[in-house]
């Protein structure tokens, strides 16, 4: 017998004084300089 | 220990050995290149009403002037990270700041586990769990009772017992089977099927993996 126990979580956050910046998208970026190499 | 992820291997490994609730005593925030900007201390508790594990208030961060690419929290001990959760985007500090935590609840779920016994869980780890019950349908009857133990068996966190579980049944239909720590139902597995004692018999349970 097996049983999928999970763990998780939610986090919820407030800043002051800092400012969004987004997350680079590594993989992304990757494959846009496969793509330009490939040009 | 990466900050674009969530990871908890360490986490799931201690806390299904011995849980979380004395072992969480710190909090980290971190930049994305594992560079630590602020710690707090903390204490979480268990609430009986939302049958969750979270911080018993807000968590704090301060944050220094020029900090850049703040990306993730952690929890553990004053020197072992157990949980690691990203924020949805990055934050840059140009003046000095705070962030604060304002809800971190956690939650253990399966088929089979009862709300009651998340706490203990939490508490004190799957390897608390000493003892199986059969019964009939309904919990109506205990067929027989059993000592057992669990252990964890690879570091991404599986379990299971140490010996198969065998139980001696006198006469009834078994169908149900009770794990408890001390007094408390842990789990609550109805059978794959039925069966019936007419005469005195044993029932064995050779393999019962729990995974995270």
């Amino acid at each position: 017998m097996e049983d999928k126990t999970k763990v998780g979580s939610k986090i919820s956050i407030k800043v002051k004084g800092g400012v969004e910046k987004p997350r680079e998208n590594k993989e992304e970026n990757k494959e846009k300089n496969k793509n330009k190499a490939g040009e | 220990m990466a900050g674009t992820t969530e990871t908890y291997d360490e986490g799931k490994v201690v806390l299904m050995e011995t849980g979380w609730t004395s072992y969480v005593t710190h909090a980290r925030l971190w930049t994305d290149s594992n560079v630590e900007v602020d710690e707090q201390s903390v204490t979480f508790t268990y609430n009986t009403s939302e049958n969750r594990w979270k911080p018993t208030g807000d968590i704090v961060f301060d944050v220094v002037a020029g900090t850049q690419d703040v990306s993730y929290v952690t929890i553990g001990s004053s020197t072992v990270e157990y949980y690691s959760k990203a924020f949805a985007t990055l934050y840059d500090f140009t003046t000095l700041g705070t962030l604060t935590i304002d809800s971190w609840p956690f939650n253990i779920t399966g088929d089979y586990l009862n709300d009651d016994g998340k706490e203990a869980l939490f508490g004190t780890g799957f390897l608390g769990i000493a003892t199986a019950k059969l019964y009939t349908s309904g919990s109506a009857v205990l067929l027989d009772t059993q000592s057992v133990t669990f252990e964890v068996t690879n570091q991404g966190g599986q379990l299971e017992p140490t010996a198969n579980i065998i139980f001696d049944v006198t006469s009834g239909i078994a169908y149900s089977i009770q794990l408890f720590i001390s007094t408390t139902v842990v789990y609550n597995r109805t059978l794959d099927s039925t069966y019936t004692f007419t005469t005195p018999g044993t029932l064995k349970v050779d393999s019962w993996a729990i995974s995270l």
